[in-house]
């Protein structure tokens, strides 16, 4: 008898406790063209709701995307507790090296009963031509994570830097190798293959300047180096 | 002198002994070859009557308690019938006393049992023994008057001829055929309970509520019922008259008779159990106590037995050394067997209060459910593949 109360109030508990609520998946499909997406070096999910605003969520990709099949998720973001029945807001960022948004996905669901969806991609921000640099082959052992910021100009009578990108700014995506980032002077004045140009490491208070050359140009990215 | 200090002493005993005690029955027991100590009983119940109590003499319980439980069946009607010939057979001899003591014990049998359940022929008998009785004191109108009450009581009764001479039996049938041409009287009996058999002149007549035809004269009556002790009842109807009794029958005594627990007190094996045995005869006679008394070599051992629940305990007993005609002993009874435990699930209590706790937990959680808003989650990944 008393194993049977047991079993009815375990019963009870398990009902009441077990009862899932409905979830809702998200699918981020690639942008057209997917090309759009070379130069992310993170994704960063925001979720609002009826029941507030969840913190958002960032998420470095393992390797910067230069190829447009390879622009997925790091991994799943989950955001639990999430008012089931009122709208929700979601808008997925892809970033570059800078802290610059080159791709962005937005959809507006009226409550999570939805099932699953689909959310394109489409360009962000920041289209501006790229410049990719593999950086630590240019630190010297230096560690990557001690690099604070870094500055990329033209050594013969440039006008201003071309970047500068500081680690703060760009947050975790300042990490991803190799970096990406979108040079507005491209924009007018496209480098030709063997422009010369000058990165400054700052590391540890220190300055560390480098003589690369751009050696390609895929038609999405300039490769220095 | 001796059996006065024995009554005095026992009284202070039984005095110091129920302090709180004023409902008592005292009750004389008899004990392997000695009689009942009827005397001492008496002294000490009219002793405690004068400091106070309320005291059942001993001779009132065993009316109350022998009631309804002693036949009055046709065993019981042929000893009286027996005893009213020794009667007439003793007046044969002249022994007039011998005869008028014994119709007089006869009938006070007779009306005590309401006419008893053994035929009618006890009460001709008696009845006939009377008038014999009368006719010899030379009063024939009293002889008269036996006759026609001994028709009465059995109209259709034809004498028997080795006991009655020739003369008594002609006589009884022409005052049968004389009786027999008046109007018959109407008894209407009525009993508490309801259902009870109505016995009419040692006849059983009807089941009560009910009505019975009747030759005029006077009439016993007696209704019964199962566990209930008998009522009775006498009236006297005249011709073409009615009359109606109502009788309450109260419940019979059901405990241990007297002779078994004597045997009981009698065996120090069994005296517990005697004891016990003493409560259900203080509920019946609702007295807080029964006090027996028990002789015992050349003393009176007095027994106490308190009831089991809802009485006083009786205070602490008198070291018996101190009384050398008296013994005095508090047994204590035996314990009601205890109710078996029930287990929890057993109890109706326990499945309310489970029952309610449960109801509780069930509606806090609908009414949490209902206030409380449904959560899910959102899973943000990126799209699957698609197939080569």
């Amino acid at each position: 008898m008393k194993v049977a109360c047991a079993s009815l109030a375990a019963s009870l508990l398990l009902a009441c406790g077990s009862e899932p609520g409905p979830t809702l998946t998200l699918f981020v499909d690639p942008p057209m063209p997917p090309d759009l997406c070379v130069g992310v070096a993170g994704f960063e999910v925001l979720v609002s709701s009826g029941s507030g605003e969840a913190p958002p969520v960032r998420k470095r990709v393992p390797s910067t995307i230069l190829n447009g099949k390879d622009c997925l998720l790091p991994n799943q973001f989950s955001f639990p507790d999430i008012d089931a029945d009122a709208p929700v807001n979601v808008t997925v960022n892809g970033y570059d090296g800078g802290g610059k948004v080159r791709v962005k996905g937005q959809t507006i669901r009226p409550n999570l009963r939805e099932g699953s969806v689909h959310v394109p991609l489409g360009p962000g921000p920041s289209t501006l031509p790229l410049l990719v640099i593999y950086r630590n082959p240019l630190l010297d052992g230096v560690p990557l994570e001690k690099v604070s910021a870094l500055t990329v100009t033209k050594p013969m009578g440039g006008t201003g830097d071309l970047l500068s990108v500081d680690r703060t700014a760009a947050g975790e995506f300042f990490d991803a190798e190799p970096g990406a980032y979108g040079i507005p002077r491209f924009v007018i004045e496209p480098p030709a293959i063997g422009t010369a140009l000058m990165v400054d490491f700052t590391a540890e208070g220190m300055v560390k300047s480098k003589r690369i050359n751009v050696v390609q140009s895929t038609g999405t990215y300039y490769l220095a180096q | 002198m001796r059996r006065v200090t024995v009554a005095s002493l026992a009284a202070l005993l039984v005095q110091s002994t129920v302090a709180h005690a004023d409902r008592l029955a005292v009750v004389p027991l008899a004990a392997p070859g000695r009689e009942p100590p009827l005397a001492a009983a008496d002294r000490l119940a009219a002793d405690l009557i004068g400091r106070g109590h309320r005291v059942i003499a001993g001779a009132d319980v065993m009316a109350r308690i022998t009631v309804g439980n002693e036949g009055a069946g046709a065993d019981w009607a042929a000893e009286l019938i027996a005893a009213t010939r020794a009667a007439r057979a003793a007046l044969t001899r002249l022994d007039r006393a011998l005869a008028s003591s014994m119709a007089q014990r006869v009938g006070n049998e007779l009306f005590r049992f309401g006419g008893g359940a053994g035929g009618p022929e006890v009460l001709v008998e008696w009845c006939l023994l009377e008038r014999q009785l009368a006719l010899t004191g030379s009063d024939a109108t009293r002889g008269h008057a036996w006759l026609d009450e001994a028709v009465g009581f059995a109209p259709s009764l034809e004498l028997d001829p080795l006991s009655h001479p020739e003369e008594e039996r002609d006589l009884f049938a022409r005052r049968r055929a004389a009786l027999s041409s008046e109007a018959p009287g109407t008894l209407s009996v009525e009993t508490t309970p309801a259902a009870s058999e109505v016995w009419v002149d040692g006849v059983r007549r009807c089941v009560s509520p009910c009505s019975v035809k009747l030759v005029p004269g006077r009439h016993l009556v007696r209704a019964s019922a199962p566990a209930h002790a008998p009522g009775v009842a006498t009236v006297d109807l005249a011709p073409g008259g009615s009359a109606s009794r109502r009788l309450g029958l109260t419940a019979a005594y059901s405990g241990a008779s007297l002779r078994a627990i004597e045997s009981m007190l009698a065996d120090p094996s069994r005296r517990t159990e005697g004891a016990s045995a003493l409560e259900p005869m203080a509920r019946f006679l609702d007295v807080d106590h029964v006090v027996a008394l028990v002789p015992e070599g050349d003393k009176t051992r007095l027994v106490f037995a308190p009831p089991a629940t809802g009485r006083p305990r009786l205070g602490p007993v008198v070291a018996t050394a101190q009384l050398p005609t008296a013994t005095a002993e508090q047994l204590r009874p035996i314990e009601p067997p205890r109710e078996e435990r029930k287990p929890w699930y057993g109890k109706p209590t326990a499945w309310i209060v489970g029952g309610g706790i449960v109801a509780g937990l069930v509606a806090g959680i609908l009414i949490y459910q209902a206030s409380s808003t449904t959560t899910g989650t959102l899973t943000v990944t990126s799209s699957p593949p698609p197939p080569p």
